[in-house]
């Protein structure tokens, strides 16, 4: 398959001439009709990263493929979408390991896409940078001001994307509200939404000019929590200076409470705002880590909590199993749902990655070496899909012995994104430089 | 935010602990990778301990030190009460907003502002705005008909002494005039958009998000401290007691610079608890302090609990929560009483569990069956909460009592530790943990938490008696280390009893309060401070309703410490 590549400089695709041919009346018109006129567009699609984080490793046998193929058990629901899959065996949290925080498996979500480790006292930790989804897209919003720079969505559990050292960024956990960021205002009338951003404008204009004065005598510490929140002022002042995409919003359930529903509703809203291109680096975890909050899957006949289920080690890996499988089955769903869409020869998936990780390397032993990414769609041809790839100490791995360090840091693999993202670099985070040469096209 | 600071700051706590717990407990190795719930990463932002002027390790602080004063912004809880009260809002508005869960700290502390809860701020603004503005007396003090500016600038100076809970200083008045100019000029809206628009902003603005001084006075130094104002007390008092803005009284006295003798301010403390207002805020005390409300999300195997449903979950928060507020309020108020009275509040759900015909939904005051249970560590809240999701469970019951209770601090688990076996497997609870309890990293860790766990072996995953455990007969016996000296125990009834007059129960108990008022853990310029609470909670044999008001008299709630670069010029 031909793919479309884009320029690094990635312009708005096709935004002006799909608004000119479908003028007032988008939120009406087929969805079909929207994809032909971006198709129509001449300055080429573009790249989407979205990060889908969950906790509590895998069930290394069912998980990782012996053949050098990407089909196992737990990656069956994917299996539609081999050819564009790819199996990164082998990365380590390596600076954890190196700090003797080997078996913080529970502590990993300020580590997994920022390649940084923070020790806060204990087994706590934070951030100490900004993560991968994070740097995407301030890269991007350099070049377009996107509706949605950075969409963060936690399901449950906590947040793994950080916009710098210390500072999460919280994740969207309603559905209704979120179908009212992405697509609400695509149905307000143009002349009414001016009036409304001028006095947004001017609301937010008065709460930075206060926070600016409330922290002018504040210690360090303090200091930098005011900074934080003014900053996140800026980033809704520059929300409201980008026009809303015109969109068909998707027809989703945002009633429900129920933890299924909600997955499913948030995954086919971002599915439609990367192809919309209301944004184009999202992160999402829809489950918790540490077993601080635990999830439950009662639909599946698992009588205890994803964690307790986790740390029953052998004993549990046929629930365990039974859950992975479900978890991967919400990654195909949005992986399906992009790979729908047509954009030029290929589809949104193609020029898309979706890059799945987790906080461990299995959920008994809480090890920090070996943990299990899963990379889908080749984000424009970068990388070379359709196969595991084993690293470092994992090149010769087969059936049993999926453990142990790989001696390969993951900062390496976050490199490669970045790359493929078409945001240059040769290292990610701290402490490790270089890049993943061996997943590229 | 946090720093290495932190980690150091808990190690007083620590030392006094094991030293206070017994010479036996030191230097064990924590072994609770089965436990559940083992904490996980990432610093609640806005945490309390990090602060970096808390006292230097090591050396004593002088009598007048005070703890540092992170800074704090409302929690779900207390915005949805000021709204309430500013307002007269009570859609709870607040219930919308992340869980102000921090993960370094047990009670509620709300995070960083990241632009998501920046937006959720702004958009739940705009909502309170529209409501509001539909009753323009509820904000109102005049009627713009007769004067729009006169109006607006009495609006400005009167709801914003309430929203900002102090007088507002010159910039921020100019500030908000020159907003309300802007809105009702150059954007051309009307004089009640207008107000509207200013009502969004005020309630955006960190004056009223946050828990802090006026920003544009120099704080005011006594020696090596900071004096916080009239105003500043006022407030905390009132967040501390009620969760809330100050009332007018509270605000009058703060006028009236009856907010500086400790007296005045134990006084303003008493009046309060007298409130209906103070019985929330106590609730929310022991809600956070046993975690009762993470119960709504925790998962019991069906077959071995069909009776575990969501009216068996309210009813063991409201139980639980309706006792310790009875105990309180109306029962003496005295710690041993909460940790060994004779009653409960049971409802027709909870019948189940204890075995009784209670009726209807609400729960009321129950006698208990004193020869199987006694107190709050025996309420089917607790042994639920720190049960297994098919039976019970010795460790996170021991920990939760090691952590709770008496302040103990657990290191991290140690690695690959095969958790303990099924039932399947034969033999009763105890046994199977009694074995998991002897792998090679365990045995030291177990024997701090096991025994206080092992004694409410009596009591299944949700909390129900029993005498028999997988066909065996129930083993609850043990001894614990406590206060210097080493106590047995035939079953959980003893335990208690032990622990509801221990010294180091009583300490922590009070060190709780402390740490829920002030929202952080404690530092060495804390000492007078826990000195002072101390000797005000044993002058009335432990009643707890002695607390809050000492806490609100001590140094560190009306004083702090200085921030690293602060300017205090």
């Amino acid at each position: 398959m031909t793919l479309i590549k884009t320029a690094k400089n990635q312009l708005r695709f096709s935004r002006r001439a799909l608004l000119a041919s479908i003028g007032a009346s988008a939120a009406f018109l087929p969805l079909i009709d929207a994809e032909r006129a971006q198709a129509a567009g001449a300055d080429g699609f573009p790249k989407r990263l979205v990060t889908i984080t969950w906790g509590h490793g895998v069930c290394s046998n069912a998980f990782f493929p012996s053949d050098g193929t990407t089909n196992s058990q737990v990656l069956k629901p994917l299996e539609s979408l081999a050819a564009k899959t790819l199996v990164v065996a082998g990365v380590d949290y390596k600076m954890m390991i190196e700090q003797d925080k080997k078996y913080d498996g529970h502590f990993t979500y300020p580590v997994i896409w920022t390649g940084t480790y923070k020790n806060t006292g204990g087994q706590n930790c934070t951030s100490n940078g900004p993560s991968i989804d994070q740097v995407v897209s301030d890269a991007i919003a350099k070049e377009v001001a996107l509706q949605q720079p950075l969409l963060v969505i936690t399901v449950d559990g906590e947040s793994p994307s950080w916009r710098g050292a210390g500072q999460k960024n919280t994740g969207e956990g309603d559905t209704k509200r979120l179908f009212d960021k992405l697509f609400a205002s695509a149905t307000t009338p143009s002349a009414d939404l001016e009036k409304i951003r001028a006095k947004k404008k001017s609301v937010l204009d008065f709460v930075s000019g206060e926070l600016t004065g409330f922290s002018a005598r504040m210690g360090t510490e303090d200091k930098a929590k005011i900074d934080s929140h003014l900053e996140s002022i800026r980033q809704l002042e520059k929300q409201l200076t980008a026009s809303a995409m015109a969109c068909v919003p998707p027809t989703v359930m945002t009633g429900s409470k129920v933890f299924q529903d909600r997955v499913a509703a948030m995954l086919d809203m971002t599915a439609m705002a990367l192809r919309c291109d209301i944004t184009r680096s999202v992160s999402i975890c829809w489950a918790d880590d540490g077993g601080y909050r635990p999830i439950t899957l009662p639909w599946l006949d698992i009588n205890s909590s994803f964690h307790d289920v986790a740390h029953l080690g052998k004993d549990g890996y046929p629930d365990k199993i039974k859950a992975d499988i479900w978890m991967y089955e919400q990654v195909a769903r949005l992986a399906k749902s992009l790979d729908s869409a047509v954009e030029g020869t290929g589809t949104a998936l193609d020029n898309s990655v979706i890059a799945v990780g987790n906080d461990m390397c299995e959920g008994s032993a809480h090890y920090v070496g070996g943990i299990p990414f899963v990379l889908i769609g080749s984000c424009g041809g970068y990388f070379k899909t359709g196969r595991t790839v084993k690293l470092g100490n994992w090149a010769n791995k087969t059936g049993e012995y999926w453990n142990g360090d790989s001696n390969v840091p993951h900062n390496k693999l976050l490199a490669s994104l970045s790359n493929a993202m078409d945001v240059p670099t040769t290292s990610f985070g701290e402490g490790y430089a270089g890049a993943l040469d061996e997943l590229k096209a | 935010m946090r720093d290495s600071k932190q980690a150091i700051a808990g190690v007083p706590s620590l030392v006094s602990l094991v030293v206070g717990v017994g010479a036996a407990l030191a230097g064990l190795l924590a072994c609770d990778a089965s436990i559940g719930g083992d904490g996980a990463p990432g610093p609640g932002p806005l945490d309390g301990g990090g602060s970096s002027s808390g006292g230097t390790v090591g050396v004593g602080p002088a009598a007048n030190a005070a703890g540092p004063r992170p800074l704090l912004r409302l929690t779900r809880r207390e915005y949805n009460n000021t709204v309430r009260d500013l307002l007269g809002d009570t859609t709870h508005p607040a219930d919308e907003f992340p869980e102000d869960r921090d993960r370094a700290f047990l009670f509620r502390r709300s995070g960083l502002v990241a632009t998501q809860d920046a937006d959720l701020l702004r958009t739940t603004a705009e909502a309170l705005a529209k409501t509001a503005i539909q009753t323009p007396s509820r904000v109102l003090p005049c009627d713009g008909a007769s004067g729009e500016d006169a109006c607006a600038a009495r609006f400005i100076a009167e709801f914003g002494k309430r929203a900002y809970r102090r007088p507002l200083s010159d910039v921020e008045t100019m500030r908000l005039t020159a907003f309300y100019q802007n809105a009702r000029t150059t954007q051309q809206m009307s004089f009640n958009d207008a107000i509207e628009t200013l009502l969004e902003g005020i309630l955006q603005s960190p004056a009223f998000l946050y828990h802090w001084e006026s920003p544009y006075e120099v704080p005011k130094l006594d020696g090596a401290v900071v004096q916080l104002g009239a105003y500043d007390v006022a407030s905390r008092l009132s967040y501390f007691i009620w969760g809330t803005m100050p009332d007018q009284a509270l605000f009058d006295a703060a006028a009236a610079g009856k907010l500086t003798a400790d007296a005045d301010v134990a006084a303003q403390a008493r009046r309060m608890l007298a409130d209906d207002k103070a019985k929330d805020a106590a609730t929310a005390f022991f809600r956070e302090w046993l975690e009762i409300d993470q119960i709504a999300p925790l998962p019991k195997d069906a077959k071995s609990y069909p009776d575990y449903d969501d009216a068996l979950k309210g009813a063991l928060v409201s139980g639980t929560e309706a006792f310790a507020r009875s105990v309180l309020f109306e029962g003496g108020g005295k710690l041993e009483t909460l940790l060994s009275a004779d009653y409960t509040f049971s409802n027709q759900a909870l019948a189940k569990v204890y075995g009784t015909s209670a009726t209807g939904n609400t729960v009321s005051k129950t006698m208990l069956d004193t020869s199987q249970r006694l107190g709050l560590l025996m309420e089917p809240s607790f042994l639920t909460l720190t049960g297994s999701p098919d039976g019970s469970n010795p460790v996170k019951r021991g920990k939760a009592i090691y952590t709770k209770l008496l302040c103990g601090v657990l290191p991290p688990p140690p690695p690959n530790v095969p958790p303990a076996k099924p039932a399947t497997a034969g033999g009763t609870t105890r046994q199977r943990f009694a074995e998991h309890s002897q792998n090679e990293c365990a045995r030291g860790c177990h024997t701090l938490m096991d025994p206080l766990g092992f004694a409410f072996e009596h009591y299944d995953g949700i909390g129900r008696y029993r005498t028999m455990d997988n066909d065996q007969p129930v083993d609850s016996t043990g001894t614990i280390a406590l206060d210097g000296i080493d106590h047995t125990f035939a079953d959980a009834i003893q335990l208690t009893k032990i622990l509801s007059t221990s010294d180091t129960v009583r300490s922590c108990f009070a060190k709780q309060w402390f740490r829920f008022a002030v929202g952080r853990e404690e530092t060495d310029g804390d000492a007078p401070s826990l000195a002072a609470i101390a000797t005000a909670f044993a002058t009335n044999q432990f009643d707890m309703r002695d607390l809050a008001p000492a806490i609100a008299a001590s140094r560190s709630f009306r004083y702090r410490s200085l921030a690293a670069g602060e300017v205090t010029k």
